[in-house]
């Protein structure tokens, strides 16, 4: 079992357009597993989502607790893109074992408690609290909103 | 029939220009754009504005392709009556829809409108 994924993103729209389109043809992507407790319990969204896809991709769409089972299921990580909403869920994920090498930040819009950081990506100061503390345990974090603009680190504080 | 576009950028808005050049003003056309620093949320807000202002009267909905946020946002709205969304619009299918104001059946009107799209699309190369 391969332990890297083609690419773990925080991403507050989820599936989009940036990620049916640009990511998945650049990273090869044949799975895409969507970790989120609110999407979890709600069929009609999954259903959006499931649409939202090419039908040649599949989709997962499972709870934070369910995350680990699922990556156990998945033989092919290396075409497996995930995708999670928020900073807290992939500090959730990662204090119930679930592998990260390498966290992506693609999106995340305004709210009022979030600032602008990089681009159009706005975030909060509990959250880049959080992404630190993610990066001082050896993981990569990244801001790359599409695969032609080029990553930009996460700056240590 | 209502219909709203809804795309990235501004391409909704200009659509509806364009399609005013060649069928003239319309009334029942609106346009609304997704501009990179709106959330899927404000998109949600202008939708229901206007659905708000429709009743109970049919809407198609066209949006720019599968999967993006402004198709997402419709989803969420088919369970409306007589509501339906087409994805991939293009120009004949806006001039299409606007010069059949006549057909009431939302579903014969849209497609008449998916074959106006449809056939408008070919390839023309030197014999």
């Amino acid at each position: 079992m391969n332990d890297d994924w083609a690419l773990f993103r925080i991403d507050d729209r989820l599936i989009h357009g940036q990620i049916v389109t640009v990511w998945i043809a650049e990273l090869q992507i044949k799975r895409i597993l969507i970790i989120d407790d609110v999407l979890a319990e709600d069929l009609f969204l999954q259903n959006v989502y499931r649409y939202s896809a090419p039908p040649s991709i599949t989709i997962d769409i499972c709870s934070i607790k369910e995350g680990p089972e699922f990556y156990k299921s998945d033989n092919s990580t290396t075409s497996t893109m995930v995708i999670v909403r928020s900073p807290a869920a992939a500090m959730q994920l990662f204090e119930i074992g679930f592998p990260l090498k390498h966290i992506n930040i693609g999106a995340l819009g305004s709210t009022p408690e979030r600032e602008r950081y990089y681009k159009n990506i706005s975030i909060s100061t509990l959250e880049l609290e959080t992404l630190r503390k993610l990066q001082e345990y050896g993981i990569r974090i990244y801001f790359q909103r599409v695969p032609s603009e080029p990553p930009k680190s996460l700056e240590p504080s | 029939m209502n219909t709203i576009i809804i795309a990235h950028g501004s391409i909704a808005a200009s659509a509806v220009q364009s399609l005013e050049m060649i069928v003239g003003k319309t009334n029942n056309f609106i346009a609304i754009d997704l501009l990179p620093d709106d959330t899927p949320e404000q998109l949600h807000q202008k939708v229901k504005e206007y659905l708000s202002l429709l009743d109970e009267e049919p809407v198609l909905f066209m949006v720019d392709f599968i999967g993006g946020t402004p198709f997402q946002v419709c989803a969420q709205y088919l369970s409306r009556p007589n509501t339906r969304c087409i994805s991939g619009f293009n120009l004949p299918m806006l001039i299409h829809a606007a010069m059949s104001q006549n057909i009431d059946d939302i579903d014969d009107l849209v497609a008449n409108v998916l074959q106006a799209g449809m056939s408008n699309i070919k390839v023309f190369a030197p014999d």
